[in-house]
């Protein structure tokens, strides 16, 4: 498959998962620095906890 | 008359490249919040579907190991990102760039490969679900490629077999 090809492929998938809501379609482009600074760490601490969520998982 | 030309171009040109790479600096940092956030669901799905039962304990682990190490992949990238913007001369912006560069070509595109190591045993629905976070990161991945494209770094070549 060409990239372009392939390309399109995940375009389409993409903006099907959009249209499920699998996906957030939420763009950073738009944000101010600070609303980037503010959405980063938010994100971040989501990631950690679920990560936290995984690891006491292995436990349990 | 042509010795200020001159210098006029040259300030135009320099000011032109250090927006150039503020601007791929920007970029970067928010391709790397891209790539959290669908690390981030990968992670979910994956102890949602543990949770459930639908996937057993060593696949459950092996996707929240990668993820881990994607997670501070991630984290020095951000590190790396903030020291640029505290580079007082051009010459050491340059050289961090070119790190954070291999940076990503390295550590970070290293541990997307095992997240998709580890969800290849997945089971069909819970991997459906997971291919869409996947595909939507290797389109951040392709877009980072582009962004570094014209830096001689040979960068994410890898993709291209995945």
């Amino acid at each position: 498959m060409s990239d372009i090809t392939n390309a399109a492929d995940y375009l389409r998938r993409i903006i099907q998962a959009i249209a499920d809501g699998r996906i957030e379609a939420r763009s950073v482009l738009d944000m101010t620095a600070e609303q980037i600074d503010e959405y980063h760490a938010r994100l971040v601490d989501e990631e950690k906890a679920e990560i936290e969520r995984g690891k006491k998982m292995f436990e349990d | 008359m042509k010795r200020f030309l001159t210098v006029l171009l040259l300030v135009f040109v320099t000011v032109l490249t250090g927006c150039d790479k503020t601007a791929t600096i920007r970029k970067t940092q928010e391709k790397a919040i891209e790539l959290r956030i669908y690390n981030r669901n990968i992670l979910k799905a994956t102890n949602d579907a543990r949770a459930d039962g639908t996937i057993s304990a060593s696949l459950h682990r092996g996707v929240v190991n990668a993820g881990e190490k994607f997670s501070k992949a991630l984290d020095i990238t951000d590190q790396a990102v903030l020291a640029w913007r505290q580079l007082p001369t051009k010459q050491q912006q340059d050289s961090q760039l070119d790190f954070i560069q291999r940076l990503i070509d390295s550590d970070v595109f290293d541990a997307f490969m095992d997240i998709l190591d580890a969800v290849a045993s997945f089971p069909p629905d819970v991997k459906a679900k997971i291919q869409e976070y996947i595909a939507a990161a290797k389109l951040v991945f392709a877009s980072i490629r582009a962004l570094f494209a014209d830096s001689g770094v040979v960068i994410l070549r890898r993709l291209d077999y995945v």
